[in-house]
C-alpha cells in the first residue's frame, strides 16, 4: 500500500500557524492598550489615539471580536454622579492578549529577517 | 429703519442624576431654582437626564422642549431586535459615545457641530450593526462549510 505523501509547507508557513494569528486592526488595538499608562481604554479613546485608523463604526465589532478570543477583558464603568447618560466601557489587555501581541510582533520581524536574508541570497 | 437688538441668550446644559424617581425631584427642585435666579431673563435651561427616561427642559422664553438625548430610541429599538451580548458590547459603547460627545460638544455651546455627532452616531450604529451580522454570518457558514 502506497502511502500518498502531502506537500511539504514551507517553513515560514509552519511558524505563522502556531502564532497567533492577529488583524491589522487587532495588533493596533493591543498596542493602544499596552502604551496608555492606565493599561484602560474607553473605545472612543482608542479612535482618537489611533489617529482614524480605527473607525468609530467598527471599533466596537474588533472589540467585541477580540474579548471573544481572550484577548482583551472589558467591564463597565462605573457610575458617577456627576456623570450623564449610558456609561461607558473600559478596555484592557489580558496577559493571554499581551503575550499574544509579543510573540506576533517577534514572529513578524522573524518573517522580514528572513525574507531579507532569501532576498539577499537571490 | 431701527433694528432689533437681538438678546444675548444664555445657555445652560444641567445634567441630573440617573434615576428617575431622583430625577423628578431634582427636576422640580432645580428647575424652580434655576427659574428664581436673577438672570434667567436670558437664559435658556436645557435638562439632560442620563438613564433610558429622559426629559429635557425649558427655558424662559417657553420654547425649550422636553427631549430624550440622542441614542435613546435606538436603543430600544436594538434592546428588542438584539442579544443581551450585542447589546452590551456593540449597541451600548456606541450610544455611550455618541451621548459622551454630544454632551460635550453643547456644553461648549457648539450646536452644529453636536448635531453633526448626532448623524454621524446614527450612521456608526447602523454600520456597527450590519458589520456584526455580517460578520457572524461569514464565520457560520465558514464553520459550516469546515464541517462539510
Amino acid at each position: 500500500m502506497t502511502k500518498t505523501s502531502e506537500p511539504r509547507k514551507p517553513a515560514t508557513e509552519d511558524i505563522s500557524d502556531r502564532v497567533p494569528n492577529l488583524s491589522r486592526k487587532e495588533a493596533l488595538v493591543l498596542e493602544l492598550l499596552l502604551e496608555s499608562r492606565s493599561q484602560e481604554m474607553y473605545g472612543l479613546e482608542m479612535v482618537t489615539a489611533s489617529h482614524d485608523r480605527l473607525k468609530r463604526g467598527t471599533v466596537y465589532v474588533t472589540l467585541d471580536r477580540m474579548e471573544d478570543k481572550g484577548y482583551i477583558k472589558s467591564r463597565q464603568e462605573e457610575p458617577r454622579p456627576d456623570a450623564s447618560g449610558i456609561p461607558r466601557r473600559l478596555y484592557r489587555v489580558t496577559r493571554y492578549g499581551q503575550k499574544a501581541f509579543e510573540i506576533w510582533q517577534m514572529a513578524r520581524e522573524l518573517k522580514r529577517m528572513r525574507a531579507a536574508e532569501l532576498g539577499g541570497l537571490a | 429703519m431701527k433694528k432689533r437688538k437681538r438678546a444675548h441668550v444664555k445657555r445652560i446644559n444641567v445634567y441630573l442624576d440617573d434615576s428617575v424617581f431622583q430625577m423628578k425631584d431634582s427636576a422640580e427642585i432645580t428647575l424652580q431654582s434655576l427659574l428664581k435666579a436673577p438672570h434667567h431673563g436670558n437664559t435658556q435651561f436645557r435638562l439632560f437626564y442620563g438613564g433610558d427616561v429622559q426629559y429635557g427642559l425649558l427655558g424662559e422664553s417657553k420654547r425649550g422642549r422636553i427631549s430624550r438625548p440622542p441614542g435613546s430610541r435606538l436603543n430600544a429599538l436594538a434592546d428588542f431586535f438584539c442579544s443581551a451580548k450585542t447589546m452590551e458590547r456593540v449597541v451600548l459603547p456606541i450610544l455611550s459615545d455618541l451621548q459622551t460627545e454630544y454632551f460635550d460638544a453643547l456644553a461648549e455651546g457648539k450646536t452644529a457641530k453636536a448635531r453633526w455627532i448626532c448623524v454621524r452616531g446614527y450612521i456608526n450604529f447602523w454600520m456597527a450593526l450590519s458589520v456584526y451580522k455580517v460578520a457572524k454570518r461569514l464565520i457560520e457558514i465558514w464553520k459550516i462549510s469546515r464541517l462539510g
